[in-house]
């Protein structure tokens, strides 16, 4: 699953990471071609990887077009939820008052399914580009507002102490202690954010899904399943599970330099 | 008391503590201490592990506050105005892992709303740490990550030191090392030191006065001026030293079979 963290270890190297993975890909590949010819299954049903692989290639520059709207919006709409999310749960870490008051309200967003609030999404926002982000967003906000929260929450009650017997000011504390301690927990919660980000904008594009120039991703899928082409649906989750993947690489490249800066594995490390 | 405590004694503060009483719900930590340390001497706390007797020092520092009884600073306009210019050195090293030697060290003046970039070079050359100011908490060992609390305890120039066995998780050696280091460093700055320790040659070595406390909750079972030559790091040897060490052991271990002395 994209949203879940890698339990890799830090230095484990390139080739490792990158050909394993590779391996099994085209392994299950090789099977599930050769399943789908000797079984005879009709491609509406389950296309073949080459057949999936012909329709991407035919259509690239539309595909291609398609997934750079698509990223657009995750890309926005982790960028929001990046932003409220550490925003609110700042917010939130000032008093234990204040986070009984509001947490639920956060969880609601967590429970609220998707597709039943993207209609109203397209009521107050129309079809389009600001409806998406906004389903994007939503869906991306939570474990970036539960997991800012926790590690601000987490510093070290020692260091706590140390800042306490020097009559830190609030901001002091926040700056030099809290928000530093909280950067490992902050950035498990914008990878978890960036899988889902994807999602939401790709269900998003379901209901709210405009197109203009080029056919979001979202779009793509929905028209192509109504024309009983399967292998252009599946070629269209492909391109949206790879949306995902690099938004969440992006982050985790982010969590490696924050890692080495930070002089500790936490950051890179998954909790 | 040494001649060179009495030259500078206005320069630092003395702790003045009478009948104090802390609580935890129904446990006593603390019971009815009186104690005193004058400007300029090292006082050394001993006692039985969680005998109460750091609870006595934070008590001190103002980091807990006693149910009856009072800490006073005799010649401080308060309190506040004297823990302002006193300094707490932790039993752990509690130091920003994010952050360099150097910036660790430079934190309580950055605190205080001052440049401490200079003062903090200063106070790790003075720990013998300047090759490591660039480098992070994991990259150092633990006797250097506990010189480099020593020197964020000593940066501020403070006129009171508060020390709750901070060479306690190190090894013999490192600690006895870091040990000398403190003792010239008192030497030469002349602050009030109250340090609180379980070991006795490590108290009879640093200190101008021991003070024995009672396994839970804490009171003052004996109290012994020390004056012995205070340059030399041979002096542990000597008999007299190890009459002190003898003496006060003599004092702990009855009371830890609950004798009173």
């Amino acid at each position: 699953m994209i949203g879940a963290a890698p339990s890799s270890p830090h230095r484990r190297s390139t080739f490792e990471g990158i050909v394993g993975p590779a391996v099994v890909v085209l392994a299950l590949a090789v099977v599930w071609e050769v399943a789908v010819r000797v079984g005879n299954v009709s491609p509406y049903i389950l296309p073949a990887p080459s057949r999936v692989a012909e329709a991407l290639w035919s259509d690239r520059t539309s595909f291609l077009r398609s997934t750079l709207v698509t990223a657009r919006s995750a890309l926005a709409g982790f960028g929001l939820a990046a932003l409220i999310g550490i925003a609110v749960g700042s917010l939130l870490s000032v008093s234990r008052r204040v986070e009984r008051s509001v947490y639920p309200l956060t969880l609601l967003l967590q429970m609220v399914p998707l597709v039943a609030i993207a209609p109203v999404l397209v009521v107050w926002l129309d079809n389009g580009a600001p409806a998406v982000i906004a389903s994007s967003a939503i869906v991306a906000l939570f474990p970036v507002i539960a997991n800012t929260l926790a590690g601000l929450r987490g510093a070290d009650p020692q260091l706590e102490e140390l800042f306490d017997f020097h009559r830190a000011s609030a901001w002091q504390r926040w700056t030099r202690l809290r928000f530093p301690a909280a950067i490992p927990s902050i950035l498990t919660g914008l990878r978890i954010a960036a899988g889902l980000a994807t999602i939401g904008a790709v269900v998003g594009e379901f209901v709210a899904g405009f197109s203009s120039d080029a056919t979001p991703l979202g779009m793509v899928i929905t028209a192509s399943q109504r024309e009983f082409r399967t292998d252009r649906v599946f070629a269209a989750v492909l391109l949206a599970s790879l949306v995902g993947f690099v938004l969440f690489g992006l982050v985790s490249l982010l969590a490696n330099a924050a890692g080495r800066r930070m002089g500790n594995e936490a950051c890179s490390a998954s909790r | 008391m040494s001649l060179g405590a009495q030259e500078s004694a206005s320069a630092s503060i003395g702790v003045t503590i009478s009948d104090v009483t802390r609580r935890f719900g129904a446990v006593a930590a603390v019971e009815r201490v009186s104690l005193s340390a004058e400007p300029g001497s090292f006082v050394a706390l001993i006692g039985p592990s969680g005998c109460g007797k750091t609870t006595l020092l934070r008590m001190i520092g103002g980091l807990d506050r006693p149910d009856r009884g009072s800490i006073d600073f005799p010649g401080m306009p308060g309190a506040e105005e004297a823990r302002a210019e006193s300094s707490f050195c932790f039993q752990e090293p509690r130091l920003l892992p994010w952050r360099t030697a150097l910036e660790n060290v430079a934190l309580p003046l950055e605190l205080a709303r001052q440049d401490g970039r200079a003062a903090a070079l200063a106070a790790l050359d003075r720990v013998h740490l300047t090759d490591a100011a660039l480098r992070r908490p994991h990259q150092l060992s633990g006797g250097m990550r506990m010189r480099v609390a020593l020197a964020r305890t000593l940066v501020t120039r403070p006129r009171l030191v508060l020390l709750d066995e901070p060479f306690s998780s190190l090894d013999e050696v490192t600690r006895q090392e870091l040990g000398e280091e403190l003792h010239a460093l008192w030497r030469q700055d002349r602050f009030t030191a109250v340090l609180v320790t379980h070991s006795i040659p490590e108290a009879v070595y640093l200190a101008t006065r021991c003070v024995v406390l009672s396994p839970r909750p804490a009171r003052v079972l004996h109290v012994e001026e020390i004056s012995l030559p205070r340059h030399d790091p041979d002096v542990r040897t000597s008999s007299e030293f190890n009459e002190h060490v003898r003496r006060l052991s003599a004092v702990l271990r009855g009371a830890m079979r609950g004798e009173q002395p």
